[in-house]
């Protein structure tokens, strides 16, 4: 067992991985009633194809593992919301591009609610009439995103970065590949993909470690060590942007623009994720951020509004930063918005950064506050190898010369991706 | 054991009430001024709502809205949050701010006297030219509300639960949009905006709420009332509700939009409040219904039929209104509406048995517990309390509830009336806001 105390925020952590490959986190939380409990399957939208020990290759249509997190409710004992509804317990689930994720709270009733979770994901029942039923829902679903305007322009955003990653595919997928979908590619990835050294549970709340790893190694003590040997395999993205620009045209107020870098380099060392992470965040906070003149003379042309937004994001094999503003003056905005970039290295401000800094320290001091948050953090954390409450650390560690070296990389005088979305008239 | 802080109550000189919740479990502290006016027609809410967004382009001490950003990343990325709410026929200016607890930093600075400073120099000391908000901070403040209006169609469901809103409510103050109107914003006598605003500060029911570790409470209690002095009038009431019981005439409404999935709300009519002795009753009735994964709704809509992915409802407690809100293919309208006309039938002939009325329940308490984990959601539930005269503490709330008899959830159903569907379509854009 790990166990580690972060003094400097309070937060206490302990891991324990039991023979059967689970790997448990608690991190203790007193004064809260909630308690809430995710287990997560290291697998997301973006896994579409493996590699197992005798060099068969599966792939499978876009959309599985989100299939696969909505038919795990239907069980053959009954309904699973019923369960956790007789508990009192609240249960939910979301994919990502790397993780499916299975959660609950619950005020009382934590380790019957913990073992109906463990229950529902671990023992599928894969029903071709439940299957059916659940595309017709899944379909409605991905309808109800198409109509919202700022996932639809995140979504031409991956669109026009992308040429093979598979972070491009909707994470639901489409109604076409959905329906590609059948009891035995469920299987087949429920078999590969669903084992318990590929998960990782993750508790927080007023639960006393001993008694958490006891009742776990008792509950798993019938399974074996669980391995199953596989590769995940991702194609090979070309460097550079795919689709220089792109618009749509959605019934909306005022039109959008979204402009999008892609990061073409791979970090073999996973640490380096994280800071690299950060730091490009940082890079965009100096840049965009609502503290220096960039946002204000934007802002002051009505060339953004409040509704502007920066961010990056860094997966293992690729990331991307993406700007998002809505503006009446798309061309004159996005100009701007470039200009401000590629001129940017002339008016770099030790003050700045240093106000940078702080404000990244109270966000993730804040984030620490919603349990959920957290969990999807140290979740994302725990995937690259690191632990969340060292996030502090890696802040304070940046320095100004890390943040000009990204900028001069990522964002100078680079290539964008610029998705429009326009008013539709009547 | 029910871990909860309670509210301390105090009242400033001059009438401003702060609630102070201290507490130690959260990273940060939450400091929360709500400015209480009643709604009343189109020209005055737009007016309201002008207000905040003016002030949040610059004080005297912060004469910019760069300067405001710069102060609060100053104060660890402080979290400040400023908006316009609509609780019952109640219109809210919202102040918020969310800055890190002192024990996590080490300089000289109090974090939430900072912040308390901060809120000060924002709404009581904005700045003024010539007797007048800045002529430019008043530009950009209207064209900020304008684009807020306009935004309302950008989120479909919002959008819908809106307009059904209005054509329910028509003729009443409730379907005031809580932004105002484009109309009223053009209507709204905007010349001495700043008078105006001084007899808002003066009239308005003042609430602050603190949130966190705030253990010197007398002390944090005089510092704010040394500071907020001015001059106060005669006070508007704190809840300016009509709840109306009869004369309601069914009405179905439809627009076409350019979208994919056509969204529903369905409107009901419940005049059941807080201080009714029904209100519990109306809170399981609710999640009967709709309001989780196990409700009659959600299991015959989605789980038996697969028609929608999302389907639920959303009760107005102060008002006594309840939505029930869907995403569904238009081929499939009348199956749904001939759900729900089913569904609240079984209600009112007690067509619902005892393992709903017990998981409900025990989800509804699993919910009232979760909310003290929340200092944003704390300061919600308290403020509906107190405008509704009706402050329960969590332990009576989550008592009564296990309290509710069948027979009680039976006669709140019957008081349910459907008055209104509103429905968006797939088709070309019709509406015009």
């Amino acid at each position: 067992m790990i166990y580690k105390k972060f003094k400097e925020i309070d937060e206490m952590y302990y891991e324990k991985t039991l023979k059967s490959g689970l790997r448990v986190i608690l991190i203790p939380r007193s004064s809260y009633n909630k308690k809430y409990a995710v287990l997560s399957v290291n697998v997301g939208s973006v896994d579409l194809k493996l590699k197992d020990n005798s060099n068969i290759i599966y792939g499978f249509p876009p959309g599985t593992a989100h299939f696969m997190e909505h038919i795990l409710f239907e069980n053959r004992e009954g309904s699973i919301i019923d369960a956790f509804s007789q508990l009192g317990s609240s249960v939910n689930a979301y994919t990502s591009f790397n993780n499916t994720n299975y959660y609950f709270n619950a005020a009382d009733n934590f380790y019957k609610s913990l073992n109906c979770l463990l229950s529902f994901v671990l023992k599928p029942h894969f029903d071709q009439n439940k299957i059916e039923h659940e595309k017709s829902v899944i379909k409605q679903e991905i309808k109800m995103y198409e109509d919202s305007p700022s996932w639809q322009s995140f979504h031409q955003l991956l669109q026009g970065l992308y040429y093979k990653y598979p972070i491009k595919y909707n994470i639901a997928g489409t109604s076409q590949s959905v329906d590609k979908i059948n009891r035995e590619i469920l299987e087949g990835f429920f078999n590969k993909y669903y084992n318990l050294d590929n998960m990782n549970l993750i508790v927080i709340g007023d639960i006393n470690h001993e008694k958490l790893f006891d009742w776990l190694t008792d509950k798993f003590s019938n399974f074996g060590a669980e391995h199953v040997d596989f590769k995940k395999i991702y194609p090979e993205e070309p460097s550079g942007i795919r689709i220089k620009k792109n618009e749509i045209a959605m019934s909306i107020s005022r039109p959008i623009i979204t402009l999008g870098f892609k990061e073409n380099r791979c970090f073999n060392d996973q640490r380096k994720i994280v800071r690299h992470e950060m730091l490009s965040n940082m890079v965009l906070e100096m840049i965009f951020g609502k503290s220096n003149d960039n946002y204000h003379s934007l802002y002051d042309k009505n060339l953004i509004d409040e509704n502007f937004t920066f961010n990056f994001l860094q997966e293992k094999n690729t990331g991307f930063a993406k700007i998002y503003g809505e503006t009446s003056h798309i061309n004159q905005s996005i100009n701007s918005i470039v200009d401000i970039i590629n001129n940017w290295h002339r008016k770099i401000n030790k003050d700045d950064f240093e106000i940078v800094k702080h404000k990244y320290i109270g966000r993730y001091f804040r984030s620490l506050n919603s349990l959920e948050a957290l969990s999807s953090q140290v979740i994302k954390y725990l995937n690259l190898g690191q632990n969340y409450f060292d996030l502090i650390n890696i802040i304070e560690s940046i320095s100004l010369k890390d943040i000009i070296d990204q900028y001069n990389k990522l964002l100078l005088d680079q290539e964008q991706v610029q998705i429009i979305i326009r008013k539709i008239s009547k | 054991m029910l871990k909860t802080s309670k509210f301390y109550q105090y009242k400033t000189d001059n009438e401003i009430d702060l609630y102070i919740n201290y507490n130690s479990k959260f990273k940060t502290n939450y400091i929360h001024l709500d400015i209480i006016r009643p709604l009343s027609d189109e020209a005055a809410v737009s007016k309201n709502a002008l207000i905040p967004y003016i002030l949040y382009r610059g004080s005297k001490k912060y004469p910019t809205n760069q300067a405001i950003s710069r102060r609060l990343d100053r104060l660890y990325g402080a979290d400040l949050n400023v908006s316009v709410a609509r609780r019952g026929e109640n219109q809210i200016l919202r102040f918020s701010i969310d800055i890190i607890n002192d024990r996590y930093h080490y300089g000289p600075e109090d974090l939430k006297i900072a912040a308390v400073d901060f809120l000060y120099e924002l709404i009581f000391n904005p700045l003024i030219v010539e007797e007048e908000f800045k002529k430019a901070h008043i530009n950009k403040g209207q064209a900020f509300l304008k684009e807020k209006i306009l935004a309302m169609k950008n989120n479909k469901n919002n959008y819908v639960m809106e307009r059904c809103y209005q054509e329910m409510c028509r003729g009443e103050r409730f379907s005031l949009y809580p932004l105002g109107t484009i109309r009223g914003l053009r209507k709204a006598n905007c010349d001495n905006l700043y008078n105006y605003y001084q007899q808002v500060l003066a009239k308005s029911p003042i609430e602050i709420f603190a949130v966190g570790d705030i253990k010197q409470k007398k002390d944090f209690f005089q510092y704010i009332n040394k500071k907020f002095v001015y001059k106060r009038n005669k006070l508007l009431p704190l809840n300016n509700t009509v709840i109306k019981t009869g004369g309601f005439q069914f009405k179905e409404k439809e627009e076409e939009d350019r979208i994919n999935q056509t969204k529903l709300s369905a409107g009901i009519r419940i005049p059941v409040t807080r201080s009714h002795p029904l209100y519990f009753a109306l809170i399981v009735y609710n999640g009967i219904l709709g309001g989780f994964s196990h409700s009659k709704l959600f299991t015959e809509v989605r789980e038996e039929k697969g028609l929608a992915y999302y389907i639920n409802t959303r009760l107005e407690s102060t008002k006594g209104l309840i939505l029930i809100n869907a995403g569904i293919d238009m081929l499939d309208y009348q199956i749904v509406k001939n759900i729900i006309t089913k569904k609240l039938k079984e209600m009112s002939r007690g067509q619902f048995d005892d393992d709903s009325i017990r998981w409900t329940k025990k989800k509804l308490i699993n919910r009232y517990k979760n909310l003290s984990d929340n200092n944003h959601s704390i300061v919600d539930a308290f403020l509906l309390g107190l405008i509704n005269g009706k402050q329960d503490s969590l332990n009576y709330v989550i008592n009564s509830i296990a309290e509710v008899k069948k027979d009680e959830i039976i006669e709140v159903a019957k008081k349910a009336k459907l008055t209104t569907y509103f429905l968006l379509k797939p088709g070309s854009v019709q509406h015009d806001l």
